[in-house]
């Protein structure tokens, strides 16, 4: 274990082994509407029976979720109770630092929230499908039903291809439309006791329009991992660099590399996490992995474990996708009483694995793997500090992988069908398919698995876009393309994407579309590092001048200079990425920021705005002097 | 009363009066200053409006319309505008009643305050409303020079000014933007 990060240890017990997990941490569905009075007798009950009778700090997280989805908010009482519990341990925590915890994740709430609280999408998706609407009615029943009914705003939802979404105490709800948020008031007026929301709303559906090999793939459980073990452990690397798979979250990063530096690694123990995250606005494909083929995920993710000789393993799941949670839970529950999880798997000596989910709360950072690996230990989502990288030292300083869900079908594939041949389909180096979510302006937008020599320009074609304007593809820390580029393939010497791509025609005004995507980051930066923090803050209220038309080419500069700094001194991706869009903006079409420019050759405020406050409390006259 | 000399208008916004004072700090040089530059509008002179210039020397961020009106007459006039101090430059310590709400702020002043008498917020035509948030100037004219410091030493000043009248770039050395 002497390679273990020192800063990482303090939760291994002293006999150097796991301590025990309880299966599955968030077991407690959500409850609709939320319960009230939480007592210290259903802290009790839930610590009995999914934390095996004593809080964990590792379990804090979890617990929390759980709190915050039967009550709807986590009251001081609770957050105290939590502190009491853990501290009874070595390792104890403070309440300021449960509510640090809180205070990190969207999802989890320290003030009283009425029984019924709709989160509404933010993404640029769902405001191109009319989400301003729904958002100006559902404000208005929240005036009316203060008690009753809250409404707030949540990043992508994952559901761009059937927007504008909306979560209802955390369960998905597809294609607002009128008689939806009729039904919504309904339940508000009525109060019902208990609501089915599966059965009362529409469901997401998985909207596949064009399926290859990773779609077409019903995998009898079983069959990948057998002929995997015909070889010893470390004979499935060959295959993987045979197969020169990159992984499908993003950076692209070669999967064989990944997994030999973790097999490589000494230590008694070691991790599989699959990133289920998907925060990238615009990507919806892992949903539907999840969904529909969750035998490639979790067979991808134990021939991982035996090749790196890992035996726990976890599935990082967003709070967004937790109405998955029952089904993952019973095709682990199935694959356990099939001897293809748990301990000597098939029949092998020592090929033990023991798989888990986590939810996550809200935080697109927590995507990013060791952020993620943060998440998991129950703390805030903050990046670590690389080397050492998950690999070597990850989840309680166990070496760790990370790999995206597509990644582990695409294991799957490989460990089926054979590396070289996985491989024989390439273009310029990419190999296999990839899978995208399309949305935006276009007839058919969902999921497409499609070859790497896909151009734009193909896609476009294939989903039926006219009149394109320009493409948003790998989500807001990707690309945005203009047509001068839509020849170019999208594969990982090209165009590069985790599988988001967003179109917009001409009727749009990309400036909106920019400034969503700055708005985003700067929501979702973790705080942690200032040219992050206070970049993307500078960014998105200089782009709220151009908005007013109150810039000049003073601001211009000025966004030059911050776009500069965040690339070269943010901590992780997301700041180094969070200037992109208004860098591809301003370099392509530097027309959408220069018609926004102020009149006003001198002074670039609008002083009746700037005094507003002042006017409330009569303080000025109503705007006389500047009309 | 035409002259050859540099025009030169300072004030102060929502300043202390501390950038001055550090301007006055150039102790006799201002006695060589005053053979090369007049100065227009400025605490100096009380000159109230500011006329031609070709150096605007302004101290204090924009805390009320006053002072948004005071330095759009500045821009209009001066060739070449220069922020002076944290104040200018950052919004300084004015700027820290901008995470309060307003109506707060001028309650714990005027209203809860320790020691207030006949408690109210002070409401006349003649008090400029102020703004929601203190600004740095720049957020509101462009600006062509920062003078850094809280306040900026006496030298930086004449840096600056002696630069100007050279026709050369300012440049101030390290000694004069490290204030550790
Ligand atoms: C800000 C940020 C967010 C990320 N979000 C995700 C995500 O939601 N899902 C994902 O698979 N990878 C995400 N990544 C990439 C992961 O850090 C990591 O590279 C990936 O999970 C590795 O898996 P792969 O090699 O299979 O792609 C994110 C990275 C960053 C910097
Ligand atoms: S770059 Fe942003 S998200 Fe990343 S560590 Fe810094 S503040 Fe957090
Ligand atoms: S910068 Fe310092 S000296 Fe100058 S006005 Fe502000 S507080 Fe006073």
């Amino acid at each position: 274990m002497e390679k273990v990060n020192k800063r990482q240890i303090n939760w291994i017990d002293k006999n150097n082994k796991m301590t025990q997990i309880p299966t599955l941490l968030c077991m407690t569905s959500p409850s609709v509407p939320y319960e009230i009075g939480l007592t210290e007798k259903h802290l009790n009950e839930l610590e009995a029976d999914h934390f095996n009778g004593q809080l964990n700090r590792k379990d804090l997280l979890q617990f929390l979720i759980a709190i915050q989805q039967r009550f709807g908010w986590i009251c001081k009482d609770a957050i105290a109770w939590c502190s009491h519990r853990i501290s009874q341990l070595e390792t104890g925590i403070s309440e300021q630092e449960i509510r640090g915890i809180i205070d990190f994740y969207s999802f989890l709430e320290k003030e009283a929230c009425p029984p019924l609280h709709l989160h509404l999408s933010t993404n640029v998706t769902d405001y191109m499908l009319g989400q301003q609407d729904h958002q100006a009615y559902f404000e208005t029943l929240a005036k009316e039903y203060p008690k009753r009914f809250r409404v707030t705003n949540t990043s992508c939802t994952g559901l761009c291809d059937q927007g504008p979404a909306a979560l209802l105490n955390g369960l998905p709800i597809p294609a607002l439309n009128n008689s939806i948020r009729e039904a919504i008031r309904k339940l508000v007026e009525e109060q019902p006791a208990k609501i089915d929301v599966a059965a009362t709303f529409p469901t997401p559906q998985d909207n596949i329009q064009l399926k290859d090999q990773l779609l077409n793939r019903q995998l009898q459980s079983g069959n990948a991992i057998k002929r995997v073990m015909t070889n010893p452990a470390e004979g499935f690397l060959g295959e993987l660099n045979a197969a020169r798979l990159r992984g499908r979250g993003g950076a692209g990063f070669p999967t064989g590399f990944k997994w030999q530096t973790c097999a490589d690694a000494d230590a008694s123990q070691k991790v599989v996490v699959c990133n289920a995250d998907e925060g990238e606005p615009g990507t919806f494909k892992d949903r539907v992995l999840l969904h529909s083929h969750i035998q490639q995920v979790i067979e991808g993710m134990t021939i991982a474990a035996r090749t790196v000789g890992a035996s726990l393993g976890f599935i990082y799941l967003r709070f967004e996708y937790q109405y998955l949670l029952p089904m993952l839970t019973a095709a682990i529950e199935e694959r356990v009483t099939q001897n293809l999880l748990g301990d000597a798997i098939l029949g092998e000596e020592d090929f033990n694995f023991h798989l888990h989910i986590h939810l996550g709360a809200g935080a697109y950072i927590c995507g990013e793997e060791s952020a993620l690996l943060e998440s998991l230990e129950g703390k805030r989502g903050i990046p670590r500090i690389r080397p050492p990288f998950p690999a070597q030292a990850g989840y309680l300083g166990y070496p760790t992988i990370v790999n995206n869900v597509e990644t582990f079908c695409c294991v799957a594939e490989v460990a089926l069908t054979g590396g070289a041949n996985f491989a024989s389909r390439q273009c310029e180096g990419s190999t296999g398919t990839k899978i995208h979510s399309i949305s935006g302006d276009c007839e058919r937008p969902g999921i497409y698995e499609l070859p790497f020599d896909t151009t734009v320009e193909d896609i476009l074609k294939l989903v039926g876009a006219k009149n394109t304007q320009a493409v948003q593809v790998g989500g807001p820390s990707g690309k945005l393309l203009f047509p001068e580029l839509f020849h170019e393939p999208v594969n990982f010497s090209h165009v590069s994407s985790g599988g988001s791509f967003m179109v917009f025609d001409e009727s749009r005004d990309l400036f909106n579309v920019v400034k969503n995507f700055t708005d985003f980051f700067h929501h979702e930066s973790c705080g942690f590092c200032t040219p992050c923090r206070v970049g993307c803050g500078v960014l998105s209220e200089t782009l709220d001048k151009f908005a007013k038309h109150h810039a000049s080419d003073d601001d211009i500069q000025h966004l030059r200079e911050m776009m500069e700094l965040m690339d070269v001194a943010s901590h992780c991706g997301l700041g180094q990425t969070a200037a992109h869009p208004v860098r591809f903006l301003l370099e392509g079409k530097p027309d959408f920021f220069k018609n926004k420019e102020t009149t006003d050759s001198v002074v670039k405020i609008d002083i009746h705005e700037e005094t507003s406050a002042a006017r409330e409390l009569h303080l000025a006259n109503a705007g006389e002097s500047h009309e | 009363m035409s002259d050859n000399k540099v025009k030169v208008a300072t004030c102060s916004l929502a300043g202390c009066f501390g950038c001055h004072m550090s301007f006055l700090d150039i102790d006799e040089r201002i006695v060589d200053l005053i053979n090369h530059v007049r100065f227009d509008r400025s605490p100096l002179t009380d000159i109230k409006e500011v006329g031609h210039c070709a150096i605007g020397l302004v101290e204090g961020g924009l805390c009320n319309e006053e002072n948004v009106e005071v330095l759009k007459a500045f821009r209009e006039n001066c060739d070449l505008l220069v922020s002076v101090g944290a104040c200018a430059i950052n919004g300084g310590v004015p700027a820290m009643r901008n995470n309060i709400p307003l109506e707060e702020c001028l309650e714990t002043a005027y209203v809860n305050g320790i020691g207030v008498v006949d408690p109210q917020i002070p409401q006349h035509e003649d008090i400029p409303p102020l703004l929601n948030k203190v600004l740095p100037i720049h957020e509101a004219v462009h600006v062509d020079y920062f003078l850094p410091g809280c306040p900026p030493p006496a030298d930086a000043f004449w840096e600056l000014l002696t630069a100007v009248l050279e026709n050369r770039e300012p440049n101030l050395d390290y000694s004069l933007r490290h204030f550790d």
